[in-house]
């Protein structure tokens, strides 16, 4: 765990408010971009931050890590996105296992003009991983977190995050297929 | 670059742009005051430690353990609704809510007692004179005088001459924090509210309540005994006729036995007694030292500022940059008490010379570190760390001697295999076969 973290969370065992609002403002855009990939709704993705964070300040005063501190946040980010995910239907394993979109329903990068359909156009793709792929790539692309912490946090094999990253890659590759290349 | 690469930029501009778009004040603010509720009720329930030690640096101060008392008697007012689901129907105490709604001030006299000592107290209470949120209170007795107007406040403390403004006591820490807790429930509205019963209703327990006449007047009563988990308890008389409260004591951690002299005994409760404005207004002392609360905040909002630059530098690895600005933070508030921004500054400082291999430097800062800021939780890490720079040194006699200070001071407040105990008792045990 990073020094910097170490004394915050000291700080924030013992009630400090100033401690907790550091490490909100410290991990919130990682977080946020978390879960943003990981749901449809912006609303939700910011609704699963708050409920995030307040559940982490309730367990201060007996608050204990080992691994890094956004490790944490961001596996507890995914955990709740999927869960909302779960409740709005959206894991659907006929859905998942729907596949490569058809070429009409293909993100075209040409559209994306704006910020707002090139998001568009990775959550489509996105949607089309597995629950786990999507994840994974959510987790160490956006959040920066390395195979080795996303599998301490999980409780998975580093070798099982790997080949989940892996093929969840390889497909987002072949579902833009040529629009990358611009 | 290739084309996952092309393929991550993607994700991050989609979804950090997206982020930064969508981050509002209004979400910030929802979700830290949220959170920070909840830290401060998780702190309280899992951390008796920290909070016996809270209330003891508050308690062991004469006047803040006076005006802590006499808050929390007038809070007796504000909690009794809290037993109302409980109450029998001889007396439902909701007719006491009742009453209560219709009160305009409450004039509560009383003791406080320190160690035995008794210190006489007058606490004036009404709704905000301004017609906003919150009350107007004024607490006057030997050791101070406090006003509360609005979120205003004004500490007079004669013996050291001193007066302590607060602009927002909803917001102000240390001498206030237990005023800001109460005034957090009492803020909701004045007097009672459906939120104060829903909140409190959690927290009270063993209600036990006794019928028969004050002794004091002859009129029948209600005598009620309740608790606030185990270092809070409350005995209150209510009036059978008028439903309002006529007499209170409050027992915290440093007189916990109900059947033990109280810290603080609220003798009686005067209601609806024209309270001239003039009260609530404060005169200023001549010749006093003010301490204006309000500016420290905005200094140490100056001091956050300068430590999120060098944290960042740190971040970054630029440890000289780091260090530097980590100096001025040091230099500049050494005094700030509300986080210790210059202890923090100084542990980092060691940690960045660690980084750039200067263990020399780093003894220092850390050795300056324990030297002003040892008193702090928390300072076995800065021994572990000191052990470290003395190993770097290859001086094992100081290193020994720093991890073991460690261990002592850390004992009790980690698990033996959390850090720093742990690495502290192996590098002992690494040094002592060496």
């Amino acid at each position: 765990m990073q020094i910097t973290d170490r004394l915050l969370i000291r700080r924030f065992n013992a009630g400090d408010r100033h401690a907790l609002r550091r490490i909100y403002e410290k991990y919130k855009p990682d977080l946020l971009s978390v879960a943003r990939a990981l749901l449809k709704d912006s609303t939700a993705a910011e609704d699963v931050l708050h409920d995030v964070f307040v559940t982490f300040a309730s367990q201060a005063g007996r608050f204990t890590l080992k691994g890094s501190l956004k490790g944490y946040l961001a596996i507890c980010m995914a955990n709740r996105a999927r869960n909302v995910n779960r409740r709005a239907g959206r894991a659907d394993p006929e859905r998942l296992a729907r596949g490569r979109p058809e070429p009409s329903q293909h993100p075209d990068c040409s559209e994306a003009a704006g910020d707002a359909e090139q998001r568009r156009i990775m959550i489509s793709a996105l949607d089309q991983l597995s629950e786990e792929q999507r994840c994974v790539i959510a987790l160490h692309v956006l959040s920066s977190l390395s195979f080795r912490e996303i599998a301490r946090q999980t409780r998975q094999s580093i070798n099982t995050i790997q080949s989940r990253y892996r093929y969840g890659l390889k497909k987002l590759r072949s579902l833009l297929d040529g629009q990358v290349e611009r | 670059m290739n084309q996952a690469e092309k393929i991550k930029r993607l994700m991050r501009e989609a979804f950090r742009q997206a982020s930064d778009e969508a981050v509002t004040s209004a979400l910030d603010d929802r979700t830290l005051n949220e959170a920070s509720v909840a830290m401060r009720r998780a702190v309280a329930v899992h951390q008796p430690v920290g909070r016996l030690a809270i209330w003891r640096t508050i308690m062991k101060n004469r006047r803040t353990r006076l005006a802590t008392g006499a808050a929390i008697a007038a809070a007796v007012v504000l909690s009794v609704a809290v037993m109302d689901w409980l109450a029998p129907p001889a007396w439902a105490i909701g007719q006491t809510v009742k009453a209560l709604k219709s009160v305009r001030s409450v004039v509560i006299r009383g003791i406080g007692y320190d160690d035995g000592a008794a210190a006489p107290f007058t606490f004036w209470i009404r709704p905000s004179g301004d017609g906003g949120e919150g009350l107007d209170m004024r607490l006057e007795c030997e050791f101070q005088t406090m006003v509360v107007r609005g979120k205003k406040a004004w500490m007079y403390l004669p013996d050291k001459n001193v007066v302590m403004i607060y602009d927002d006591v909803t917001t102000s820490y240390g001498m206030m924090r237990d005023l800001q807790w109460w005034y957090d429930v009492a803020a909701l509205n004045p007097w009672i509210t459906g939120k104060v019963l829903a909140a409190a209703k959690h927290v009270a327990e063993d209600w036990e309540e006794v019928y028969g006449p004050d002794e004091r007047t002859g009129r029948d009563c209600v005598f009620v005994k309740c608790a606030y988990g185990a270092q809070s308890s409350f005995w209150f008389v209510c009036d059978l006729e008028t439903k309002l409260i006529v007499e209170a004591k409050y027992w915290n951690w440093s007189s916990p036995d109900p059947e033990g002299p109280p810290a603080c005994h609220a003798t009686s409760f005067a209601y609806n007694e024209d309270l001239d404005d003039s009260l609530f207004e404060f005169q200023m002392p001549e010749g006093v030292r003010i301490i204006d609360k309000g500016k420290i905040r905005k200094i140490e909002q100056e001091a956050r500022v300068l430590s999120d630059r060098a944290e960042r530098l740190f971040m970054e690895r630029k440890y000289a940059a780091s260090i530097e600005a980590y100096q001025q933070v040091y230099d500049r508030f050494p005094d700030l008490t509300d986080g210790v921004p210059a202890s923090t500054a100084l542990c980092m400082m060691g940690a960045a010379y660690r980084m750039l291999g200067e263990p020399a430097k780093v003894v220092e800062v850390l050795q300056r570190q324990l030297t002003e800021y040892g008193h702090l939780e928390g300072c076995e890490s800065q021994y572990y760390s000191l052990g470290r720079a003395y190993l770097d040194l290859g001086d094992k006699e100081k290193a020994l001697k720093a991890f073991e200070d460690c261990l002592a001071i850390g004992a009790g407040r980690h698990g033996p295999d959390e850090f720093p105990l742990k690495h502290a008792r192996e590098y002992i045990e690494r040094i002592k076969m060496e």
